[in-house]
């Protein structure tokens, strides 16, 4: 993985420094809080319902044993032992003090680790597929790019200022794993019809209270003018994005009001002038990039007979059904990844443990290479585990409360803070993971019900991705008491889609005999197993759940 | 129990903390609600929140409360409510380690109650 240089060392001292004093001058009351908030929110510093929360970058979710116990030590020692493991591939601490900001973002440093634009109207922690650099259908390992655009990106003078956030994804496999579609800028690794890998560029996608999938801007372009490109883009964005409405200033919302067409032709015309200034990547800086991610050495594997896994999952029916969840194949036979679940029913989706990161850290050095992801979805992974290893690690994650077998499943849920935590929330989300996962888990048709994303956010902000959850769940304050609408059909796959509403909401006690009506449906409906849910409701559409949902109106209607 | 009228309560977060706390009168500032002071008007805490200092807390702001016959303030919003007790899915805010008010779980309903009690687990 990329390792800091002297001068990523030297800056990121300095800014924590920089920010001590910020604090220091807020505290004595110096700066108001007017004045202070963009600079402790361009540190990642939040003021939520309790506490300060820190949001710490984990670069396209890519961390090592070092780094992951060092989120445990903090965990342990500045805030209340745990951290949560967010939807956009970074951690959250909920409960640290203003006073303790600069110790924690210190500490962060000694592992290569800072919270450096994980907040304000700049472009963000660049996300990438959490698969990157295992995944059979790779074109190229996306963390390169992300790590590219990480550098250019940080501290980029023009795009300090933004009118709004910025988020950009990478993805270089076939499957869809970083949600390209629904970010303002949505890349995808492919390669053309001569063979050459290049960038498919998507843009003005988006969640929010405006959902939006992201047009193609360019089918193809070529990788050295990647740069010059995406700084064109992001000129014509901070150019003409809305300033004067935040809720109308993200670059979706330019695309729509002035069509995907004259966007393209304005970003075209400066990317021309563009590009004779800035002509890309000299390959001196690309190589260490690009050296920095390299597979690790699996060599010692090679002249092996591949490990029967088999034989392992035969003797343990309960690491049989783990690994029929949390196993995907690797692009090495004689490897795997391992995909490790927060979402023990019960539990708050993407919190874990300071003795649990210890665990993973342990795991990952022991036996995967030393490498961990954060992924999206909110669990973690190992990307690249040798089969013969499978056993000890399921036994360890056992142990210490990790190895739900319900990847991809029903509780597995995305869950947003909600309004147990945030100030933005209008409801809470997690309790409602709680109780779908804790129902699913008593009736056990977890593995009946198969694939099924379900998402959860407290508010329109749409942290939880409800937009694209295949039951998407919207937490809203009506007069007081929390509402919760349902969407059916969202996807943030290749196949990006949208939710569509069931109809009026429910409340909070109505909602999980909701779910499980909508459960039921598709389970008597469907031809087989084998039709997934979304498959089903493309098949028979919104109809049958609206009857099953609201038999009084829907009798009326009739 | 019946409710009474609704008061008024100021609360806001610590500046070095972050943790949430109540105006207490005379300056002072509490973790815990039962220890707020409460106004008849809301106009009264406007007027005390528009002259604090900008040294002390964070986001200073009137929230309505009711109060029982007991003297027990109670919010009339779920998320004041946690502000002032802590989250839900598993108690490890004030409720850890503040005596709480038992009014405040019994005002809420009967699925918030159930939510309180789980996260009591």
């Amino acid at each position: 993985m990329y390792s800091y240089n002297a001068f990523d060392h030297d800056y990121v001292r300095q800014r924590v420094a920089m920010f001590r004093e910020q604090v220091e001058r807020r505290i004595s009351g110096v700066l108001t809080e007017d004045e202070f908030k963009p600079l402790r929110l361009q540190n990642g510093v939040y003021l939520q319902l309790h506490a300060y929360m820190l949001r710490v970058a984990i670069p396209y979710g890519t961390l090592n044993s070092r780094q992951m116990r060092q989120l445990a030590m903090i965990a342990e020692r500045w805030d209340r032992g745990y951290g949560h493991f967010t939807t956009r591939q970074n951690i959250q601490f909920n409960w640290t003090k203003l006073r303790d900001v600069g110790d924690i973002l210190d500490a962060l440093t000694d592992v290569e680790m800072h919270a450096i634009q994980t907040s304000g109207n700049c472009i963000r922690n660049v996300t990438a597929d959490h698969f990157a650099g295992a995944t059979i259908d790779e074109v190229e390992d996306p963390r390169i790019t992300a790590e590219l655009l990480r550098q250019w990106s940080t501290d980029h003078p023009e795009f300090a200022f933004l009118p709004r956030k910025f988020k950009i994804a990478v993805t270089g496999a076939e499957q869809d794993r970083a949600v390209t579609a629904f970010h303002d800028i949505g890349i995808n690794i492919i390669r053309n019809a001569a063979g050459e890998v290049g960038y498919r560029v998507i843009i003005g996608g988006g969640l929010g209270r405006t959902p939006m999938i992201g047009t193609v801007l360019t089918e193809f372009l070529p990788k050295a003018d990647l740069l010059p490109y995406l700084e064109s883009v992001l000129h014509i964005y901070n150019r003409y994005g809305r300033r004067d409405n935040k809720y109308k200033a993200r670059i979706k919302i330019l695309v729509q009001e002035h069509g995907i067409d004259q966007i393209r032709k304005e970003i075209e015309a400066h990317f021309q002038s563009q590009r004779l200034r800035f002509s890309g990547v000299p390959d001196a800086m690309l190589a260490p990039i690009m050296a920095a991610f390299e597979s690790p050495d699996m060599s010692a594997f090679h002249d092996q007979t591949p490990y029967d896994l088999d034989l392992d999952l035969a003797l343990s029916p309960s690491l049989a059904a783990w690994a029929k969840t949390s196993l995907t194949p690797h692009r090495d036979a004689h490897h795997v990844i391992v995909s490790i679940s927060t979402k023990t029913p019960g539990q708050t989706p993407g919190d874990v443990s300071a003795e649990q990161m210890r665990v993973i850290a342990d795991l990952a050095e022991t036996y995967a290479y030393d490498e961990i992801r954060i992924s999206h979805e909110q669990n973690v992974i190992l990307p690249h585990v040798p089969k013969a290893h499978i056993a000890a690690i399921f036994q360890a994650l056992e142990h210490a409360r990790l190895a739900s077998a319900n990847i991809g499943l029903i509780s597995d849920i995305i869950a947003c803070p909600g309004m147990d935590y945030c100030s933005l929330a209008t409801a809470r989300s997690i309790p409602i993971a709680q109780d779908i996962a804790r129902r699913f888990e008593t009736l056990k048709t977890e593995h009946d019900i198969g694939p099924m994303k379900i998402k959860i956010s407290g508010c329109i902000n749409a942290c939880g991705h409800h937009h694209v959850g295949h039951i998407g769940i919207l937490g809203l304050d009506r007069a007081g008491v929390e509402n919760y609408q349902i969407t059916l059909g969202g996807d943030g796959s290749e196949d990006a889609a949208i939710g569509d509403r069931t109809g009026p909401g429910f409340s909070a006690e109505h909602l999980l005999p909701a779910i499980e009506t909508i459960i039921q449906v598709y389970l008597s409906g469907r031809h087989s197993r084998d039709e997934s849910f979304l498959d089903y409701y493309w098949r028979v559409g919104m109809a049958p759940f609206k009857i099953a949902l609201y038999p009084s109106r829907t009798k009326t209607a009739a | 129990m019946t409710e009474t009228a609704l008061y008024y309560v100021i609360t806001a977060n610590d500046l070095y903390d972050g943790e949430v706390v109540f105006w207490a009168g005379s300056d002072q500032w509490d973790a815990l609600l039962v220890n707020a002071y409460a106004f008849d008007d809301i106009k009264d805490a406007e007027g005390i929140i528009a002259g604090l200092p900008a040294d002390q807390v964070e986001g200073a702001y009137p929230i309505s409360v009711t109060r029982n016959d007991l003297g027990a303030l109670t919010p009339t919003h779920l998320r004041e409510t946690i502000r002032a007790t802590g989250p839900t899915n598993y108690f490890h805010g004030k409720q850890n380690d503040r005596q709480i008010s038992s009014s405040y779980s019994s005002s809420l309903s009967e699925y918030d109650q159930l939510s309180f009690q789980k996260g009591a687990q």
